[in-house]
């Protein structure tokens, strides 16, 4: 993946974050993560950000002030965002959402694994993943 | 509280008129037995005297024969006698063994009343002298000695047995008359019985059935009210069973809601508890390596630093990572702490009994609103209040609901215009809706639902808060037999609405609190 792609973690749990960027920059990515808690606050981001180069998401659905469904529903009707690769990245294994979010065109959809091995390779492997994939210019 | 006046109302149904019918209707029937046997008695008695009244005739008809057969032995005797012509003892002949005959049906037909046999016991010789006499005239003038003949006649013996006879056959049929009178008399005593009891059987069986009757028909009715009152109430349980499934599948689908995001929100600490546990463990091969400079550098070993994979973390490098570590270990114990504490809070809330009373909802506000002047008056907010009705509730719980609902008005106001905060109530048959308005910055309609679960908020978080207040506010509302909702407009205000019933229903506690 090119150094020009930025990450974008919406994340609200500071520690998901945390242990997220540690483990992805050891798989030896290098692009810049840019971390947000709150979905309006990353929204506020993007929206504005359309000028920025390649993004690649990272979004939880649990979110304080709103859910990562709907952030999903929003970037994929936005004119420029809806090519943005999304991946989902949470705690939630219900089957419905999973559903939900492939529906509304996420890319990958990953259930955060509680034990922390798993958590650890789980991200490095996305880290692996990240060094192979394209990722389409915004604009 | 329905099924259980209807079961009263049948029982006492059952109770009441159901077995007496059939009872009296024994009773009625067994009245009719008595009668029908007193009757038969009474019919063979009736019977057994009309027997002897027919008896008594009897003997008076061969009494009267007997003397009819004696007067025709005496006239062929005396016929013969006088004249010699033997033509005048046929009747004679033919008469003389009837009267055996005639003595022994008078015998069977005075059927052995004592004083008659009696009686009869003194006419039997005077008959049997009659007939010697008779006899010894007849053979004197066969003998060729008519003047003997004529001259016993003349003697008046024969005369004087006559009248002997007459009198004591007129004895017995005075007697008899006498006897026959009073056999009719009892009879008729006996038919006028008879009559009495027809009538009077007749009449309690009129009466009997009349009664019989009126309480089927009273029990028929009451049945078919019964009846009524049954299919009233089985369609009305139809609708409240429908009514209380569509609650109880909303209940359930909120527990499902309720256990996810439990689950969930524990589980998210969790997941940074053991991670950075992990990263402390790792930590502790480099901490404890960073003197003599030889520090592992295996695949978990690798500390994301700027400097690169391989690059030995400085001192100062390490002891960032380890206080940050630990301070998200403890964060997260934390959070975990909390969020169990609100789920036991809930709980705990769900379990209390309520104690319906009656509240005052003026006051009430009035103590809300004086609990929170402070904070209005730093928002420079103005509450305001319509005079609201008196509600039957559980006071501790309207409390915390409306405290919430005006808090969280208070709190979520716009920085550009001056608090104004409306507390209205509409009433509605057997509900009062309560509404507190406010003209603060709104809930996005996606976010309207979302705002009622547990640990969600809406909107920019700029406030301090769990995500608790509005899932509390509803299991309390729901709890309470009523509904809340809310209706608003982003950057307008928002209308949270109440609907509670007038008169809290005394209850068992409800599933889904």
């Amino acid at each position: 993946m090119n150094n020009a792609v930025t990450i974008v973690m919406i994340e609200d749990d500071e520690g998901h974050a945390r242990l997220i960027e540690k483990n992805i920059i050891r798989a030896g990515v290098t692009n810049p993560i840019v971390h947000f808690e709150t979905g309006n606050a990353a929204w506020d981001y993007l929206d504005k950000s359309g000028k920025a180069g390649a993004l690649l998401i990272l979004l939880d659905l649990n979110l304080p002030d709103t859910t990562g469904i709907d952030i999903l529903q929003r970037l994929k009707d936005h004119d420029t965002l809806k090519r943005t690769p999304v991946i989902v990245l949470t705690t939630t294994d219900d089957k419905r959402e999973i559903e939900r979010c492939y529906e509304l065109g996420c890319s990958v959809y990953i259930t955060k694994p509680v034990e922390y091995d798993h958590f650890a390779n789980a991200i490095r492997q996305l880290g692996l993943f990240f060094q192979v994939i394209q990722v389409p210019e915004t604009s | 509280m329905r099924p259980d006046w209807i079961s009263k109302y049948i029982n006492r149904l059952q109770m009441a008129d159901l077995p007496k019918a059939p009872f009296l209707l024994g009773a009625a029937f067994a009245v009719l037995i008595l009668i029908a046997l007193v009757s038969i008695a009474l019919l063979e008695r009736t019977q057994g005297d009309r027997d002897r009244l027919l008896a008594t005739v009897e003997t008076e008809a061969q009494l009267d024969q007997l003397l009819a057969d004696m007067r025709r032995l005496e006239s062929g005797q005396r016929g013969y006698i006088l004249t010699g012509d033997a033509e005048f003892l046929t009747p004679y002949r033919e008469t003389l063994p009837r009267v055996d005959e005639k003595l022994t049906n008078i015998e069977a037909a005075i059927g052995g009343i004592p004083a008659q046999v009696e009686r009869l016991g003194k006419l039997k010789p005077l008959i049997q002298a009659k007939r010697n006499e008779l006899a010894e005239s007849i053979r004197l003038f066969d003998a060729g000695k008519p003047a003997e003949a004529i001259g016993l006649v003349r003697g008046g013996l024969g005369l004087r047995i006559m009248d002997n006879i007459r009198d004591a056959v007129y004895a017995i049929k005075r007697a008899n008359a006498d006897s026959r009178a009073e056999q009719y008399a009892q009879s008729r005593s006996q038919e006028q019985w008879l009559l009495g009891t027809n009538i009077a059987a007749v009449g309690l069986i009129v009466l009997l059935g009349g009664v019989s009757l009126m309480m089927i028909h009273r029990a028929n009715l009451a049945m078919r009210k019964a009846q009524n009152v049954l299919r009233n109430a089985n369609s009305e349980l139809e609708a409240a069973v429908a009514a209380r499934t569509a609650e109880l599948t909303a209940a359930n689908e909120e527990i499902q809601k309720f256990a996810y995001i439990v689950s969930h929100d524990l589980r998210s600490p969790l997941v940074n508890i053991m991670g950075f546990t992990s990263e402390l463990e790792t930590l502790k091969g480099a901490i404890f390596h960073a003197g003599n400079g030889a520090g592992p550098n295996g695949a978990n070993g690798a500390l994301a630093h700027p400097g690169g994979p391989g690059a030995q973390p400085t001192k100062a490098a390490l002891e960032e990572d380890f206080t940050e570590a630990i301070g998200f270990i403890k964060a997260s114990i934390t959070k975990m702490d909390r969020l169990i504490n609100a789920v036991l809070t809930i709980s705990r809330e769900g379990n209390r009994s309520l104690k319906p009373e009656r509240v005052d909802m003026n006051d009430l506000f009035q103590t809300i609103r004086s609990a929170i002047a402070h904070q209005a008056q730093e928002a420079e907010a103005d509450i305001a209040l319509e005079p609201l009705p008196s509600i039957v509730s559980d006071r501790l719980a309207l409390e915390q609901i409306f405290s919430n609902l005006v808090d969280n008005a208070l709190k979520y106001l716009r920085d550009d215009e001056k608090g104004r905060i409306r507390v209205t109530s509409a009433a509605h048959g057997g509900k009062v809706t309560f509404e507190v308005k406010d003209n603060g910055r709104g809930i996005a309609p996606r976010d309207q639902g979302r705002i009622f679960e547990l640990f969600r908020r809406a909107g920019t978080q700029d406030k301090p808060g769990e995500g608790m207040g509005l899932a509390h506010v509803r299991a309390l509302v729901r709890r309470l037999g009523g509904s809340i909702s809310v209706h608003s407009t982003p950057g307008e205000g928002s209308v949270f609405s109440v609907t509670l019933p007038r008169t809290l229903p005394n209850q068992s506690k409800r599933i889904g609190a």
